[in-house]
């Protein structure tokens, strides 16, 4: 005479048995459809691995070119000001001649060595 | 980065081969329809690659049937709303207290569509008729515990709830299956 846990066993295994045959008796029509949904997840997932690998390797780049840009050899040291020139840049600007005067130099220089030529 | 992409992407793929037959039929036992059990499968396979992609194989199992719980309790949610908008509240029970759980309370879907792949024999079918028949909650307690091999505090993450709880729920699933299932397997 069997127990009852063994009964209980034996019910189980029976469960089982005709559950494992109804998942090994799936059409291919079905089995297709799961490769199908198994493929695309793993899609799905190399797809957002990449993403994983493309953020890091930004934002190294990122402190990289930060890193050089404050760095000492790009570090900005102001220019002396040159006195000399800055009073030239004076004087042209407050001159009466006006700024077109000074523009147009070089075609007074172009005039006066044309004339030469021709003499 | 110290993932190695193609094992785990072999690994990965041999994990969800494993379990994606017993997957659909969960899902098919639990909705009564074939292509939303095939949709909540390839939703659980996609939620388990997006939210866990960097746990090891070996824990995945007890995850993925979370998820795919999760998503099957979810269909069941819409079908709720639905038939509550169909038949406009009439689905409830009279004797609908605090503790009341609509899902746990649904009844289950007809077992007569198209879906009844199970059925090869006349023991097969009355095994699908009478999961069919159990509360979703006992029906996928039973079917984790039973057939999936999950163990007490593995179904209880799956399935949300307390080890209590899924001790109570197979206990319950297995006492109403043996009597159902009494002249096929004694």
């Amino acid at each position: 005479m069997t127990s009852q846990p063994d009964r209980e066993q034996q019910f189980l295994e029976s469960v089982r048995s005709s559950l494992d045959d109804a998942a090994e008796s799936l059409d291919a029509s079905a089995l297709s459809r799961l490769t199908q949904a198994r493929n695309k997840a793993m899609e799905t997932g190399s797809k957002t691995r990449r993403q994983w690998v493309i953020w890091p390797a930004g934002a190294i780049m990122a402190s990289a070119v930060l890193l050089l840009l404050l760095s000492p050899v790009f570090e900005h040291k102001p220019q002396p000001i040159n006195q000399a020139s800055l009073m030239a840049d004076i004087e042209v600007i407050s001159d009466s001649l006006g700024l077109e005067f000074y523009r147009d130099l070089y075609f007074y220089s172009w005039l006066s060595m044309d004339g030469r030529h021709a003499e | 980065m110290n993932e190695r992409p193609l094992e785990t992407s072999q690994a990965w793929d041999e994990f969800l081969k494993t379990v994606e037959r017993r997957a659909l039929l969960m899902a098919r036992v639990a909705t009564g329809f074939e292509d939303e059990a095939f949709d909540i499968v390839q939703d659980a396979m996609l939620g388990l690659v997006r939210k866990y992609r960097n746990k090891p194989v070996e824990e995945l199992k007890p995850l993925f049937y979370r998820i795919l719980q999760n998503r099957i309790r979810d269909w069941y949610r819409r079908q709720a709303v639905r038939r509550r908008w169909l038949s406009w509240g009439n689905m409830r029970p009279d004797n609908e207290g605090a503790d009341y759980d609509p899902i746990n309370n649904l009844p289950a879907p007809d077992s007569g569509n198209p879906a009844g792949l199970l059925i090869r024999d006349e023991a097969m079918k009355a095994l699908d008729t009478a999961l069919r028949r159990l509360p979703l909650r006992q029906q996928q307690t039973f079917l984790l515990r039973a057939w999936e091999g999950l163990t007490v505090s593995e179904t209880a993450l799956a399935m949300k709830c307390s080890v209590g709880t899924v001790k109570v729920q197979y206990f319950r699933a297995l006492h109403t299956l043996r009597e159902e299932l009494e002249d096929h397997w004694p």
